[in-house]
């Protein structure tokens, strides 16, 4: 370990001196032409103080004149009127009839020859197919073993590019770890590359503009521009500068592609915010229902957190000479002792502190040196006149719901948040973006207890929890199995002494939950549900829901633009492989090295357009909105499930299936060991085998008979 | 719908190179006159 790091230490030492050289052999110009910038820059300076200060010069800097060090452009005449007389000659030759047939011919000729070197390579590439079909023709069952052609890869190429990979990794993260010697090679290639100079120039034609606006010398500086520009381009070769614009290429539309889906995520926001603080999302088995609940479950969540801050910043504005930051501390110590842990009990210490204050007067003890004298008490809105205490209040129960760090979601099957609070001892801030490519630390849903929802008989006796939930977002799937209709209740009595539906009170504390979870006027509870038929769920609760019914589950479409070629050569790619590949399985059970090729170039072209798939890719959801009491009256709506917010393991869709597995897990049964008819036509002892209520039912009636 | 949108690609790109190809084209005829005109007046 401590020899590689000499290693790496002395390749950094060498490469350093090799810069170094390459500034003084290479482009001695380049530091020629910073000096002649500096005297541009102070040229500029003194044009500048005399304008202000004094009188315009006469005698122009020399920011406006052309460099002597730089080498002029053919392509870039020095001057407007020769650049003007140019560009018209262009012109003139473009839309000219012998220039575009000498184009013309030009393709032909270029056509000719690339279709005389397709007929050379044609038949060579047929006959090598033919070759491999010949070869790969007779079958083998040599498990996993390698063709001798492919050993010999393995152990040159691939572990020669391992190495060389390994070494690049090693010594990126060495310079990374000793980040001064970048930031010097960067300004290094800066002063090589001539960018200096014109980050100098720059400042200098700034500051000569500023005063003069002199706009007939944009000319001059566009040229100088030009001029300067070309070390970056003379050194580099073509192929390593073609990087350049598809890099910017990538970030232009990956810009694209994070606009599209943050604007579709402020859509769903919008439509979360239409909905009633019950809602219900109804469709048949895979039409999303549960991923539709948990994606605005997770919305919902950013959104409260969102809305916390917004009512922070509105009261701090109120009282805005008030030390927040030392009431923030305090309120984080009696978090930290346990004396606030809810709503309820911040409320309890608010009104602790305005009775303390309300005896001694002490600004010190209870105001933190607040200057009420000065500053006031009191805050009139134009509505009502609002007391300090009345804003601490507001302040301490936002900020505690902005600042628990613990996930404000409890449902009936779990959600992963992966929102990440940001600190440095002050205001903390929350990272709350789903798209972001930081990886960022899980958080999971708290475990629903519906005895917590429950204002009347409880499932557990004294049960500690209940009573405690004041706000959040709840997310129940498959409500109606919980709690049943007025059909399937008919039989369960109000009076019985067990814990009911009837009983249970459920639903008086679906119409009154807003109730507790109010802080400056706004409620901080949303409940989302899903069921596949609305009428599962009790009229008495579902009339207070808006019904949310899925219509239709879009194809996948993807935000990132410009793909539509590279998804082609993906699929195009990956098709033909698979069918060869398949066919290869069927025939061999070794390794060859023209399968081993193909499988890599396929597999990384594959695993590109998946990544690109699930980071840009999202389906639109066609949905109809309505009321709970179901008029008949719909709504069409939108909304939008992006891959990367909804599919990183937010939740399983199978969020049940442990109960099956247990039930699986006794019976000792697959389904291998289920008995197979023995004609096209069932036996009667078949059909008895079906434990069938029909078939029962006939045989029953029959023998009876 | 996918077919069409991709050979809609394949000829943007084919005609975005083409038109790219006669612009550079033209250049380089523009600049052969330059030269041509230049080692005329010198000769004359």
């Amino acid at each position: 370990m401590k020899k590689r790091t000499v290693f790496y230490g002395s390749l950094t030492a060498a490469l350093t001196v090799c810069f170094l050289l390459l500034g003084f052999f290479v482009f001695p110009r380049s530091y020629v032409r910073l000096k002649e910038a500096g005297a541009d820059l102070v040229g500029c300076v003194k044009y500048y103080l005399h304008s202000v200060f004094g009188e315009t010069p006469e005698e122009m800097p020399s920011v406006v004149e052309y460099s002597d060090v730089t080498e002029p452009i053919v392509l870039i005449p020095p001057d407007y009127t020769g650049f003007k007389t140019q560009a018209l000659r262009y012109y003139r030759i473009l839309f000219s009839k012998d220039n575009l047939f000498a184009w013309l011919s030009s393709v032909g000729g270029k056509s000719a020859k690339a279709s005389k070197g397709i007929a050379i390579v044609l038949p060579c590439i047929l006959c090598l197919w033919l070759l491999i079909k010949r070869l790969y023709a007779k079958s083998n069952n040599r498990y996993n073993r390698d063709t001798l052609p492919l050993w010999i890869y393995r152990r040159t190429v691939e572990r020669g590019f391992l190495a060389a990979k390994r070494f690049v990794v090693g010594f990126v993260s060495f310079l990374r770890e000793h980040g001064r010697v970048w930031i010097f090679w960067l300004v290094l290639w800066g002063f090589h590359l001539n960018l200096a100079s014109i980050v100098v120039e720059f400042f200098a034609y700034y500051l000569f503009f500023a005063v003069s606006f002199e706009f007939k010398t944009l000319y001059v500086q566009a040229v100088k521009l030009a001029r300067d520009l070309q070390p970056f381009f003379r050194f580099f070769p073509w192929w390593i500068l073609i990087l350049v614009p598809l890099f910017l290429f990538k970030r232009f539309r990956e810009r694209i592609a994070f606009a599209r889906l943050h604007h579709y995520e402020a859509r769903n926001c919008g439509f979360i915010k239409e909905l009633p603080i019950v809602s219900i999302t109804c469709g048949s088995m895979g039409k999303k229902k549960t991923t539709m609940i948990t994606d605005m479950t997770l919305s919902q969540e950013v959104m409260f957190r969102q809305k916390a801050l917004e009512i922070l910043q509105k009261t701090d504005l109120a009282f805005p000479n008030f030390p927040w930051i030392c009431f923030e501390n305090e309120l984080l110590k009696c978090l930290e002792y346990g004396t606030v842990y809810n709503l309820a009990t911040v409320r309890v210490w608010i009104e602790k502190k305005r009775t303390r204050y309300e005896k001694h007067r002490s600004n010190r003890l209870q105001l933190y040196d607040y200057n009420s004298g000065r500053y006031g008490l009191e805050y009139d809105d134009a509505l009502s006149v609002k007391s300090l205490f009345d804003a601490l209040e507001t302040y301490a129960q936002a900020y505690f719901i902005y600042v628990l760090q613990s996930s404000l979601i409890v449902s009936n099957y779990s959600v992963r948040t992966d929102n990440d609070v940001v600190t440095r001892g002050n205001f903390p801030i929350w990272s709350l973006d789903f798209f972001t490519d930081r990886r960022q630390s899980s958080r999971h849903a708290h475990v629903l207890d519906f005895d917590v929802l429950r204002l009347g008989k409880k499932i557990r006796e004294n049960n500690p929890n209940a009573g405690s939930f004041e706000f959040g977002v709840v997310a129940i799937t498959e409500i109606g199995k919980e709690r049943g209709n007025n059909l399937e209740l008919k039989e369960v009595k109000k009076k019985n002494d067990e814990t009911n539906q009837k009983n249970d009170l459920f639903n008086s504390w679906l119409k009154m939950c807003r109730h507790s979870a109010t802080v400056d006027h706004f409620p901080f509870i949303k409940v989302f549900t899903d069921e596949q038929r609305p009428e599962s769920w009790g009229a008495d609760a579902r009339d207070l829901c808006d019904i949310v019914n899925i219509v239709s589950a879009g194809d996948a479409k993807l935000a990132l633009p410009f793909y539509t070629i590279e998804e082609m050569i993906s699929e195009w790619a990956f098709h033909r492989f698979i069918s060869l590949y398949h066919n290869f399985r069927f025939r061999r059970g070794d390794n060859t090295l023209f399968v081993h090729i193909l499988k890599q170039a396929t597999a990384w072209l594959w695993k590109r357009n998946v990544r690109i798939c699930n980071k840009y890719g999202y389906t639109v959801l066609k949905i109809e909105k309505e009321r709970g009491t179901m008029d008949g009256k719909t709504v069409p709506k939108r909304y939008y499930l992006v891959n990367r917010k909804i599919y990183s393991n937010r939740f399983t869709t199978d969020c049940f299936a442990d109960y099956f597995q247990d039930m699986a897990k006794k019976t000792n049964v697959g389904l291998m060991d289920y008995i197979e008819y023995a004609t096209e036509k069932a036996s009667v002892e078949e059909l008895k085998m079906q434990n069938s209520y029909f078939i029962n039912g006939l045989y029953g009636r029959y023998e009876s008979e | 719908m996918k077919t069409l949108k991709r050979i809609l690609a394949v000829t943007v790109i084919l005609v975005i190179a083409m038109v790219i190809w006669y612009l550079v084209f033209t250049g380089q005829v523009m600049n052969a006159e330059e030269a041509y005109e230049e080692a005329n007046s010198l000769l004359r």
